[in-house]
């Protein structure tokens, strides 16, 4: 086994196992898990994929929402967080949970609280639902990368020089989980291996006037929909674990994989190291067959070449007929039954 | 009247009324005007009404009745109703909230934070069905609600100092309001106020219109031909998921079209090389 594929080895079984207990959040995992997504691809096949996983464990779910108006499914707490101060907001969120069991808090945007201040008051704001002794919370929460942010009051002239909020949650994060939609993530990847640039979508057209990318349509991903996950997390040792994954957007199902396991992102080395496996599977995107069907190779095999026979002449005899030396190069040829000889063109 | 059908045949599944509480984004950029597009959704609505108040003569269950609130800030009620009047939309039966003429929610008292709740006071009372005519108070007993389409609703973030965020909760307040079915937005979305942003009001505007993309069901984005200028070709229209277009809900065909608008008011929409 070389190293690549033992890394790729190490990767499937490891790294695969730490996203799926990140996801069903496998207790301590990750305590404050930072979703970054976009208008692209957002976070919602995640979120409910979060919540799948938390109720088939019997978690309490809190869903502090900002954007949608009403619950996507059945959780336990629909927390309106509009209009509301963070303070109040931070209480009444700490009401609803239970001191006895395990409790995953979702906020589905944390830009309105990123606004209302700098970023030390969203991390005074997030710390007690991370870190609140008695209460086993896990949070989840999304960071829309494509909306600048605005702050709302005229704040004091050092915190111009403070972090940026995304850069002061990153900092916090236990877990970053960044989502990209996969046909574009395709498209880039086709456009790389061929050395072309890469294609952009949405805002990074820079069209004015466009403000969401059109998804190329790859056939390819018909059977494959799902959009690509890079996670980052961070252990408690302070290493940090690194791996793209492509999730399907059905949360039920269990088919995660590596980025380079996906039938859209093979590389050509590896592919070629699965055809040696299963060797006569039909060669992709060609119309004919490029194998050799019993009969030919037989027949194949007992084609004489022309430079063996001039060889075999010129030796064995050489004395009987004396004339026939020096002239091989002449190509032999039996007809076969399914040749359709010519009088006038062919001759022997 | 144009001689183009008033419902373009391809916009056809996009103009249906949308589920309660969704949100629609229109944008448009200065050399496109998304005007067109919403007389659209107008007309859609009003003939949704039609075909409601037939079913309900033939049926005696209660039917919804849908009303339509127009607020404008860029547009003056004479431009809607004259334009409405070229394409035979009754603007009779819409209830138009004149911002530009009122200058709704321009104050010039800096410390006036209460703008903002001027502004949804308004609304609510526009969207209240016992402020309407003699002719809805005869139907007192179906439900009423409302397709509320907010025109030009960025403008009071350049012209005024109210916040983003306080802008996002009255949307939010208004979506979840039980006389309204549907809002329908629209902003700019020009280069300079959406690419690279610099000063407050650019930052501001790309956070006002990316936040709305982001809980939005459609974005419907109108802007020039890349290619320049062309005689029988106004302008491109994209049309998109938003995010906050739910898995499994309505579907939203994504698609990019053309489109020319005629000199009689009448539009043409078709695919690029058609």
């Amino acid at each position: 086994m070389s190293s690549s594929s033992r890394a790729i080895y190490h990767r499937r079984t490891h790294n695969l196992l730490l996203l799926q207990n990140l996801l069903s959040l496998r207790e301590g995992s990750s305590p404050f898990t930072l979703v970054h997504d976009t208008i692209e691809q957002t976070a919602k096949p995640l979120i409910s994929r979060y919540i799948h996983n938390a109720k088939s464990s019997k978690t309490n779910i809190i869903l502090v929402s900002f954007e949608a108006l009403k619950p996507p499914g059945e959780i336990n707490a629909f927390i309106n967080g509009r209009k509301k101060d963070p303070s109040a907001l931070q209480a009444e969120i700490l009401v609803s949970c239970s001191a006895d069991k395990r409790i995953l808090i979702i906020i589905d945007t944390l830009h309105p609280l990123v606004s209302h201040g700098n970023s030390t008051s969203i991390i005074h704001f997030l710390l007690p639902l991370i870190a609140q002794p008695g209460l086993k919370t896990s949070l989840v929460a999304v960071y829309h990368d494509d909306i600048p942010v605005h702050p709302t009051q005229s704040i004091p002239a050092y915190t111009s020089y403070l972090p940026s909020p995304a850069q002061a949650l990153n900092h916090l994060a236990t877990t970053i989980l960044t989502i990209h939609p996969l046909p574009q993530h395709m498209s880039r990847h086709l456009a790389s291996e061929r050395s072309l640039p890469e294609p952009v979508f949405g805002l990074a057209e820079s069209r004015e006037g466009v403000l969401v990318g059109i998804s190329p349509n790859h056939p390819m991903l018909k059977d494959h929909a799902g959009f690509v996950l890079e996670m980052e997390h961070r252990r408690k040792s302070g290493r940090g674990v690194n791996d793209t994954f492509v999730l399907p957007l059905d949360p039920t199902s269990k088919e995660l994989q590596l980025l380079e396991d996906h039938p859209a992102f093979k590389s050509p080395s590896a592919s070629k190291v699965d055809e040696g496996e299963d060797a006569g599977e039909d060669f992709g995107g060609v119309t004919f067959d490029l194998g050799l069907t019993e009969k030919q190779r037989r027949e194949r095999e007992g084609v004489v070449l022309p430079y063996f026979d001039a060889q075999k002449r010129g030796r064995g005899e050489i004395d009987a007929e004396e004339g026939e030396r020096g002239d091989g190069g002449r190509i032999l040829y039996q007809m076969g039954r399914e040749d359709d000889f010519d009088e006038e063109e062919d001759e022997i | 009247m144009p001689s183009q059908p008033l419902l373009p045949a391809l916009l056809s599944t996009h103009l249906n009324l949308p589920p309660d509480g969704a949100l629609d984004l229109v944008s448009g950029t200065l050399g496109a005007s998304p005007n067109w597009l919403l007389l659209r959704f107008i007309a859609a609505a009003l003939r949704g009404r039609e075909d409601n108040a037939n079913v309900s003569a033939s049926r005696t269950g209660v039917i919804a009745q849908v009303r339509i609130v127009l607020v404008s800030w860029l547009q003056g009620a004479a431009f809607w109703k004259d334009t409405g009047r070229r394409l035979g939309i009754k603007f009779q039966n819409i209830t138009i909230i004149d911002a530009l003429d009122t200058g709704l929610g321009l104050t010039h008292d800096p410390n006036d934070a209460d703008a903002i709740s001027v502004v949804e006071n308004r609304i609510l009372g526009a969207l209240d069905p016992s402020s309407t005519n003699s002719q809805a108070s005869a139907q007192t007993e179906t439900p009423m609600t409302a397709v509320l389409i907010l025109d030009g609703l960025d403008f009071l973030l350049a012209a005024t100092s109210i916040p983003v965020q306080s802008l996002h909760d009255l949307i939010s307040s208004l979506r979840a309001h039980p006389n309204v079915n549907n809002v329908i937005i629209t902003a700019c979305a020009d280069g300079p106020l959406m690419q690279n942003q610099t000063t407050p009001l650019e930052i501001a505007h790309a956070s006002f219109v990316m936040g709305l993309a982001h809980q939005a069901r459609m974005v419907m984005s109108v802007r020039e031909l890349d290619t320049g200028s062309a005689r029988d070709v106004s302008g491109v229209l994209r049309v998109t998921k938003g995010g906050g277009w739910e898995e499994g809900g309505e579907a939203v065909e994504e698609r990019e079209v053309l489109y020319f608008v005629g000199n009689d008011g009448g539009v043409r929409v078709f695919e690029r090389g058609g």
